[in-house]
């Protein structure tokens, strides 16, 4: 009889929920690190099995374990197909909850989390990160460090490599209650790196939605959404964040429109974050999509034609978390002009995860090659996806020829007058 | 085991696919059912000259062999019960050649089944056997099975198509047979041995498959019953009507809202029975003609409702759920233990009030779902493995399943096969003379007893106790 470490609590929580596995295996093939390496270890039936011999005490918290563990990306494939009801992203966050609890290697040091704790918790500080990022590739000082090796030499050379363009920052959109358009109200959601790196699509946002015959809102006091926190272990600061945007969105009616689908999913997941809190559960019945959002709506003025190719590449948390398929392909058909083919293995992820890039950068680049090379089979000009993490991860690996882009990007060229943003 | 082994494992198949560290011998200790136990380690060959390398370390220290592909089988076939190396095979998931003149398929035994088929349809070839575990079954563990499936009914089981099998021996030897044809009355059919020999005879590498064309037409259609025995009752008379469906599936009342939960399919949950029916053929008229008599009959013994599925999607939907149902059950307890006996079809009304029966004598839920126009059902024990008390009344309903299965005619198993889960009823299904030749038979490929040991036949412990002598990592559990 073995009893689990203290700091095992959020993994003994899950007990039930493992005990779901039937073991079926029929996650097997929706695993992206299964599919890559063909390891039970590394598909969600072996890491549920891993997970459930800890808590049995069969098994130590071996660094072996952590590793298969750690590797999951949380892309909730696994959840989407499972026909006995696993809930992966639990038991994945309560595993690196765990982790956390017990300092060992994979939790993040106090130092990091003081930092995410004050980046993520004002939109300013964010901004001031955007900012400093701006500078560093305006200023020659993005071009000396990758001519000098320094990124190399210091272990930040794919970290850095993924850094998205950033606008400059007067571009930023800084939420303060500013609305556009008439019709009934809805709240966008701006986001930590949507209303900085990706300002523009943000602000198309705000104005996609008042072409759909609403009132845009960019609601003050909003904040990060917290996604990245609670996939780290951290779920003590995401809830400090639910609860700022609870206080910002309120109680009212009005839907939050999402252009993440990482964080519409996290948003969508407040009511199980802040059980104590009964606001939570309807502030996150209010959340939409964008493309869920519009495409349930009609626009004031028909769309004006996009000769395009396009694929589209399913964001993880708009797929598999959200659930959401047929939207944006309902909105992207909607377009004359624009053809859109169908990818292999739309339904894989694209190597991106939550930082997956920046903590796994072997696995996620072969997720990306492999992403990559089905993206280039489609013969398509343009891949469309909803999510910051997906467009930056992508970027890194096309075919010069092949451009990707935001869905709220496409959608603003055939429905926003005048809009040519640069 | 011992380090200079493990040294030449990693030789062999490259140090990233032996696993060896604690976290990933647990994950190669279970398959599909409630069994574990943990193997000395696994490995994941690349080639049939590694799965040889291995097999020749094996033999030469004496360590057991235990193969598998996705390790989703639902007969304990894949547990490594006692210790040694786990074969993952399915890093060997090439398909090698689709031959449209020769209308076969070459693939890699670690090829999954839905992988295979959507392949050889994009060129207008049907591989038949369709395993509900199609989505995560391998091609090499299909074999092993000799796995079926809905289409079973009409086109034949896994054995049916396999023409052609490459084999490791228990010598480390490579063994070949057949060929690209399909007909052969030289010698000895050993392939047709080996096909469902669950590992014991040989480690299948490769197969060439058989295909047919692609049908045209598929027509499918659901009745819906207020009675399960109305409902197998009109599964005796569709195939006693001079019609071959293409499939006749039967779910029961629990079945069917347990898959609504996952799947929000539409299917009435009010609904006692529910017969999924569906023809194929190269006429659309001809199948769309036989799916009505199918549901004229259905009518005529009072069916609530009979639909025709109007669109592709609609189609995919009903058998997406048909082929969701033996996991969705895992949602009503922690545990299940999955049955596969076949009966002759005209007993298939008896098979089932006899499952009733049972369920009602020991108070245990057994939903039944099932092929049941081929009299192959599968009733499922739900139960709870924490329960001893449970798990002996588990054992019973389980033996009373199997003998009645016996006492219409029927045997213990139409596909998953025997493994560990019903060896002990081995010999009063076959009889003793069969078992003792087959048990010859096995002794000439494995003479030392390397391939998948204690499968397939009877440990000698008897039928009391089979369930709880079954492997399973016990200790402390939580709540």
């Amino acid at each position: 009889m073995v009893i689990p470490a203290p700091g095992l609590q959020p993994l003994v929580a899950e007990y039930d929920n493992m005990l779901r596995c039937i073991r079926c295996a029929a996650c097997l093939t929706s695993c992206p690190t299964y599919v890559v390496t063909h390891k039970e270890e590394e598909g969600p039936r072996g890491r549920i099995a891993i997970m459930r011999a800890i808590v049995e005490g069969h098994l130590d918290v071996t660094p072996d374990a952590v590793e298969h563990l750690d590797n999951c990306l949380l892309c909730e494939a696994c959840t989407n197909v499972c026909p006995a009801g696993v809930q992966m992203e639990s038991m994945g966050v309560a595993f690196r909850d765990s982790l956390a609890a017990a300092k060992q290697s994979g939790g993040r040091s106090p130092g990091v989390r003081f930092a995410f704790a004050w980046l993520f918790g004002d939109l300013a500080h964010f901004r001031l990160l955007g900012w400093l990022i701006w500078m560093y590739q305006r200023s020659g000082v993005q071009w000396l460090a990758r001519r000098s090796g320094v990124l190399r030499w210091l272990g930040l050379q794919a970290m850095e490599s993924l850094l998205p363009k950033v606008p400059g920052p007067a571009r930023f959109v800084v939420p303060k209650g500013q609305t556009v358009g008439r019709g009934p109200p809805v709240h966008v959601f701006a986001g930590c790196i949507m209303s900085t790196a990706f300002a523009a699509t943000t602000a198309a946002t705000a104005r996609l939605v008042a072409a759909f015959g609403c009132q845009a809102e960019l609601t003050r006091g909003q904040v990060c959404c917290g996604a990245l926190q609670f996939h780290a272990g951290d779920t003590e600061r995401a809830r400090a964040l639910a609860k700022q945007n609870l206080a910002a969105f309120g109680d009212g009616s009005a839907p939050i429109v999402v252009n993440a689908a990482g964080c519409g999913a996290m948003l969508k997941h407040y009511g199980h974050l802040l059980p104590q809190e009964p606001r939570a559960a309807a502030m996150a019945a209010r959340v939409r999509d964008v493309s869920e959002f519009l495409a349930g709506r009609q626009p004031t003025n028909p769309p004006r034609p996009v000769p395009l190719t396009v694929t589209l590449q399913d964001a993880c948390h708009l797929l598999h978390a959200q659930r959401i398929a047929a939207a944006p392909r309902t909105l992207l058909r909607s377009i004359p002009g624009l053809e859109l083919r169908e990818m292999a293995e739309a339904e894989i992820c694209c190597g991106s995860g939550a930082m997956y890039n920046v903590s796994h950068p072997g696995m996620s680049a072969e997720l990306r090659q492999r992403k990559c090379a089905n993206i280039a089979a489609s013969g398509s000009q343009v891949v469309v996806t909803g999510n910051p993490g997906c467009l930056v991860q992508l970027q890194g690996g096309l075919p010069k020829d092949i451009r990707v882009r935001h869905i709220v990007d496409v959608l603003a060229d055939a429905y926003l007058e005048d809009d040519r943003r640069a | 085991m011992n380090s200079g082994v493990v040294a030449e494992l990693k030789r062999i198949v490259a140090p990233d696919y032996v696993h060896d560290a604690p976290s990933e011998i647990i994950a190669y200790s279970y398959d599909g059912t409630f069994q574990q136990r943990r193997p000395d380690l696994a490995v994941s060959p690349a080639s049939t000259a590694e799965v040889a390398a291995v097999m020749r370390l094996a033999g030469r220290e004496n360590i057991p062999i235990i193969a598998r592909g996705a390790s989703s089988g639902l007969a304990g076939g894949t547990i490594p019960e006692s210790g040694g190396i786990v074969l993952n095979l399915a890093r060997m998931d090439r398909i090698l050649e689709i031959d449209t003149h020769n209308v076969c398929v070459v693939a890699e035994a670690g090829v999954v089944t839905l992988q295979l088929q959507q392949a050889v349809e994009r060129v207008g070839l049907l591989y038949p056997p369709d395993p509900a575990s199609s989505r995560q079954s391998t091609i090499g563990g299909n074999v092993a099975t000799n796995a079926g499936g809905p289409r079973c009914l009409k086109y034949g089981a896994t054995r049916d198509y396999v023409i052609g099998l490459t084999v490791v021996l228990a010598s480390g030897e490579v063994l070949r047979l057949g060929g690209k044809f399909t007909k052969s009355a030289t010698g000895y059919q050993l392939m047709q041995l080996i096909t469902g020999s669950e590992g014991t005879l040989g480690i299948v590498t490769e197969a060439i498959l058989r295909l047919v064309p692609l049908p045209r037409a598929r027509v499918t259609a659901v009745a819906i019953f207020g009675q399960l025995s109305l409902a197998s009752q009109a599964v005796s008379k569709i195939m006693g009507s001079g019609i071959l469906p293409a499939t006749l599936e039967l779910m029961d009342a629990t079945t069917i809202n347990v898959v609504e939960d996952y799947l929000a399919a539409g299917l009435p949950r009010h609904a006692q029975a529910l017969l999924l029916m569906e023809q194929d053929g190269g006429d659309e008229s001809v199948a769309r003609a036989e799916v009505e008599r199918m549901a004229d009959i259905c009518r005529g013994l009072g069916a609530e409702q009979v639909q025709v599925a109007t669109s592709a999607a609609e189609r995919d939907t009903l058998w997406q759920a048909r082929r969701a149902v033996s996991a969705a059950l895992g949602r009503l307890r922690p545990n299940k233990l999955g049955e596969d006996i076949v009966v002759p079809k005209s007993e298939i009304p008896a098979m089932i009030a006899a499952v009733a029966e049972i369920a009602a004598r020991y108070g245990l839920p057994i939903p039944v779902f099932g092929h049941a126009g081929d009299g192959n059902l599968h009733p499922n024990i739900l139960f709870d493995l924490r329960d001893p008390a449970e798990v002996q009344r588990v054992e019973h309903a389980a033996r009373d399943i199997f003998r009645a299965a016996l006492r219409l005619g029927g045997t213990l198993s139409g596909e998953h096969g025997v493994g560990t889960l019903k060896r002990e009823f081995l010999e009063e299904a076959q009889g003793p003379l069969a078992v003792s030749l087959a048990r010859a038979i096995k002794q000439v490929f494995d003479p030392r007893g390397l391939l998948n040991p204690g499968k397939v036949f009877p440990t000698g412990r008897g039928t009391e106790g089979f369930l709880a002598d079954l492997p399973t990592l016990a200790g402390w559990t939580p709540g």
